[in-house]
């Protein structure tokens, strides 16, 4: 089944969701490569975010 | 740091013939309802073959095992994750985790058939886990999968509205987390929505439709499989607590 484009989002514009989706995986993947460049150069932390939702969290009471 | 540390982990994992998936958040932007995402997570097969390739791969990525449990068959056959941090340069700090069962999801054989490959320039190529496996894997206890879940249905459907098969069709009614989708779904597929009903009464909400009883059996659906994540971690947690203890390892905070 051949994957339609879609032109317009359902405000009648282009947006920024449309855009991705629009995109192949492929082309997903050299994008988030260029905003790992960003976050890289911003000083972004690698460690995952803290969520107590999580099975695995156990709060670190010496903080 | 290599400009995508996520493809140096991939590209080590294929040099090692490590028999994994891409999961998580990675999977999510593959799949286009993510922009970024930090997380490298893996379900994995579960041999001591397969193992021994993918320490062979953490070797060479200089991975560190950071939390309990250790990467041994048993836990990871128990539903247990193992959790790693790179120390490589091209890697350094990466947070590596991997898994070998998936709560409600099929063996790593079947998610293995139904993989997605995605090939890259120069011959690479990413296998990442199935579009229907990665949204039952989102049905866990934490917010942001349920959110994610969503993402996925919706853009699926937004991209594939025009011609469904039957299959997919079904798919969508089995799965999909939007009321107004499902009602516009049962208005204008009401024979497939009938018959899907079997397997999920509450489309009879939105055959009707009754967009606010609908809503309540969504959420009470969610919830539903949010406690049975909960009591499917509670022993694996309890385990967790006692391997800490045992090791001295630092509390651990979230791996994904």
């Amino acid at each position: 089944m051949k994957k339609r484009k879609i032109t317009k989002s359902i405000a009648g514009f282009m947006d920024e969701d449309t855009e991705w989706l629009n995109l192949t995986p492929a082309q997903r993947i050299l994008e988030t490569t260029k905003l790992w460049k960003f976050y890289i150069a911003l000083g972004g932390s690698l460690d995952p975010e803290p969520d107590p939702q999580s099975p695995f969290y156990v709060q670190e009471k010496s903080r | 740091m290599t400009p995508n540390p996520i493809l140096k982990v991939l590209s080590t994992f294929k040099k090692n013939r490590v028999r994994s998936l891409l999961i998580g958040g990675q999977a999510c932007i593959i799949y286009g309802a993510a922009e970024f995402s930090r997380d490298s997570d893996f379900v994995i097969l579960c041999t001591l073959e397969n193992l021994e390739c993918l320490q062979q791969a953490l070797d060479t990525l200089k991975a560190k095992l950071i939390y309990v449990p250790p990467l041994e068959m048993n836990y990871l056959e128990q539903g247990h994750a193992c959790h790693f941090r790179c120390t490589a340069k091209e890697v350094k700090n990466l947070r590596i985790d991997v898994i070998s069962k998936l709560r409600g999801c099929d063996t790593f054989a079947k998610l293995w058939e139904r993989k997605k490959t995605v090939p890259l320039k120069n011959k690479v190529s990413i296998d990442v886990i199935g579009l229907r496996d990665l949204v039952q894997s989102k049905k866990t206890q934490r917010d942001k999968d349920w959110f994610m879940l969503k993402r996925l249905m919706d853009n699926d459907i937004i991209l594939n509205k025009h011609n469904p098969s039957g299959g997919h069709l079904r798919w969508w009614f089995r799965e999909c987390r939007d009321a107004d989708l499902l009602i516009e779904l049962a208005k204008k597929y009401p024979k497939i929505a009938k018959e899907c009903l079997v397997d999920r009464p509450l489309l009879a909400s939105a055959i009707i439709p009754d967009i606010q009883k609908l809503n309540l059996q969504l959420h009470d659906e969610e919830m539903s499989e949010r406690q049975k994540d909960i009591e499917y971690w509670a022993p694996l947690k309890r385990e967790l607590e006692i391997l800490r203890h045992k090791s001295r390892m630092p509390p651990y905070a979230s791996p994904w």
